[in-house]
């Protein structure tokens, strides 16, 4: 079987060489003489190919997000049928710039008619969004004068991505907003009496842009655009139009209090065969609290009312549609996971209300969507445990069952169309000895029952020892990957990394 | 007389290995995870140290990865069950991370002592950055 971060290579070489000898647009244009800190294709598409070999063996440029596309399909449309005459300038002045910016580890490469790719080989993802940012405005200045701007009618800056099933997608960049943002804090340096960080390496840069719009958290989704973003108006229009929005009338009209309360984070989930974080936690937790510690609704209340874990089952599914929605409109598939309790599902008025939201999800994302039941117990009926399952199977990927720590048998679970069994190991007080004797005995216990199986609340490199050789499919937890403030892309895991951070510390 | 600390948190593994290796004529210490066994070997120094690789508390790469930034030139053994479990080789990762030989369990007591005389015997190896691989 063909591993991700290869298919992803695959994808990526086709892309870039491949598709490019289809093009129907023009020759690379001369390019003037090159300064030496610029990498460029000057020979050609096979001194291109070269140079980016190397790049493409040592990272995986795509998931690290350092392949950048500018576009400059909109300054073409604004100019029109004059396009024609000036383009061989405008690649001039395009290149021109990309030579003076570009340091000597980027390359770039034209590609069509209209569209410059870049290949940051140093760059972390949102520092080439924002260097990408800073070179669209300066080509959109060349070309279109002082006050225009890049974005909306001028130049385009997008992200390479992979996405779920290792294909390529491209997700826009909101340059304006970045160099908005980094106006901003020249700003706040300059009033402050200190130099203006314009670089990533500022903590500040780096969570704006990692977190540039609705896409982030119930909280960010909610709030109001930020200057020069569009993409708040694109989608509450495109919410007033889609039936996929139209929550059941009964939830609607009930109290925000909770909703006000709660955030999300979201947790990658490893998927051990495939050497991968493919899909996420979506997970709740109180604002103003510090995500890290916590794994999730069990311990978000101590006692929790029926109503409050069914209404927070529901405010993690709209969640989750809204980041699909999201990612859906940015061209990225990813895997989302819901958790849902027993109890939600077993009491007729909370069941109508999940499962109408449930309904009114489209059928593109259902495969996107997977859920986790949870509140399970070993006496809880097989029958009733069927019908549950049966019930939200329909609208999601997969159903996942969390078992009781303690479990050991699987004869309530058999039959009744769950795909995957695990554990929580947050939810338990019991020493890593003990967990570790559980993690063999459940994980050999799920593989003679065919099911997959996951251990989440993996806390530290003994436990993601554990699981792993253990023989568990899934495992997340603080061990393995921190918490997002973000659905982030999907990204290349393997062993190894449980303890690059131990290896780096000095 | 050349001291040994095994790091397993196997009771009967360590008895065993402890018997052995003293029959051998090697001085032997335990330690039941890789806390302890970090500890003892800051307040020891052995020359030579066997540690397991699945333990609780703190595991053995973890373990060997800290051992390594305290003393780079210490020989250590690495064992485990099986060598590769499930799709994994944590022993080949145990390499790769600084240790000096990796034995799958059971352990075949004889390669385990060839591998002990081997390393004691032979000079201190340079080494001055671990990992040396399997870190991307």
């Amino acid at each position: 079987m063909l591993e991700k971060t290869e298919k992803i290579r695959d994808s990526l070489k086709r892309f870039l060489w491949f598709n490019s000898e289809k093009s129907s647009g023009p020759p690379v244009s001369p390019s003037p003489a090159p300064p030496a800190q610029t990498s460029g294709p000057r020979d050609g598409q096979d001194d291109f190919a070269r140079q980016l070999g190397p790049i493409l063996a040592r990272r995986d440029v795509v998931a690290a997000g350092r392949l950048q596309l500018i576009n400059l399909a909109r300054i073409s449309d604004r100019i029109g049928g004059r396009w024609t005459d000036v383009a061989d300038k405008v690649h001039i002045v395009v290149e021109r710039i990309l030579q003076r910016r570009l340091a000597n580890t980027d390359l770039y490469r034209r590609y069509g008619e209209h569209t410059y790719i870049l290949v940051f080989g140093e760059l972390a993802k949102e520092e080439a969004e924002i260097k990408s940012a800073l070179i669209a405005k300066e080509i959109s200045e060349k070309l279109l004068g002082a006050n225009a701007e890049s974005g909306e009618d001028g130049v385009l800056v997008q992200t390479v991505v992979a996405d779920v099933n290792g294909k390529l997608a491209v997700e826009e960049v909101d340059a304006l907003n970045i160099i908005a943002r980094l106006l901003e804090q020249a700003a706040q340096a300059g009033a402050a009496g200190r130099p203006a960080e314009t670089g990533p390496q500022a903590s500040g840069a780096r969570s704006e842009t990692d977190n540039p719009g609705p896409m982030a958290t119930g909280v960010a989704w909610r709030s109001s655009p930020g200057k020069g973003s569009k993409g708040g108006v694109f989608e509450a229009a495109a919410r007033r139009q889609d039936p996929a929005w139209q929550a059941p009338a009964p939830y609607r009209s009930r109290p925000r209090s909770l909703r006000d309360e709660v955030d999300f984070v979201y947790r990658p989930i490893w998927d051990v065969r495939r050497s991968a974080l493919l899909s996420f936690l979506v997970i709740p937790v109180p604002k103003d609290a510090m995500p890290e510690p916590l794994t999730g609704g069990e311990i978000f209340w101590p006692n929790p009312e029926p109503w409050l874990v069914s209404e927070l089952d529901v405010l993690t599914l709209e969640c989750a549609r809204r980041n699909i929605d999201a990612l859906f409109r940015k061209g990225r598939r990813l895997v989302l996971s819901c958790g849902i309790h027993f109890e939600t599902l077993i009491s007729p008025a909370s069941r109508k209300t999940y499962l109408g939201i449930c309904a009114s999800l489209a059928e593109a994302w259902r495969p996107y969507i997977q859920f986790e039941i949870k509140g399970v117990g070993q006496d809880t009926p097989n029958s009733a445990l069927a019908d549950a399952v049966s019930r939200i199977r329909p609208f999601g990927r997969s159903v996942f069952l969390h078992l009781p720590f303690d479990c050991g048998s699987l004869a309530f679970v058999e039959d009744c169309g769950v795909q995957a069994v695990g554990i929580d190991n947050g939810n338990s007080s019991i020493g890593e000895a003990e967990k570790m004797a559980q993690h063999t005995f459940l994980a050999v216990l799920a593989k003679a029952k065919r099911f997959k199986s996951f251990a989440y609340g993996i806390d530290s490199l003994s436990m993601a020892t554990s699981a792993v050789c253990a023989g568990f499919d899934f495992v997340s937890g603080q061990a393995i990957c921190s918490v997002e403030r973000t659905v982030m892309n999907a990204y290349r895991f393997n062993p190894s990394d449980l303890f690059m951070k131990v290896a780096r510390t000095p | 007389m050349s001291h040994i600390l095994i790091i397993d948190d196997e009771e009967d593994a360590r008895a065993t290995f402890q018997d052995f290796l003293e029959g051998e004529g090697y001085r032997v210490t335990l330690a039941s995870d890789g806390g302890q066994g970090i500890k003892m070997f800051e307040a020891d120094r052995p020359d030579l140290i066997i540690t397991d690789l699945l333990m609780p508390n703190k595991e053995g790469i973890e373990t060997i990865l800290e051992l390594r930034k305290k003393n780079a030139d210490v020989r250590i053994i690495a064992v485990s069950g099986g060598g590769a479990m499930g799709r994994l080789d944590f022993l080949d990762m145990a390499k790769g991370m600084g240790a000096d030989h990796v034995i799958a369990k059971p352990v075949d007591l004889d390669e385990l002592l060839a591998a002990v005389r081997t390393l004691l015997s032979a000079p201190a190896p340079s080494r001055s950055d671990y990992p040396t691989s399997g870190l991307r």
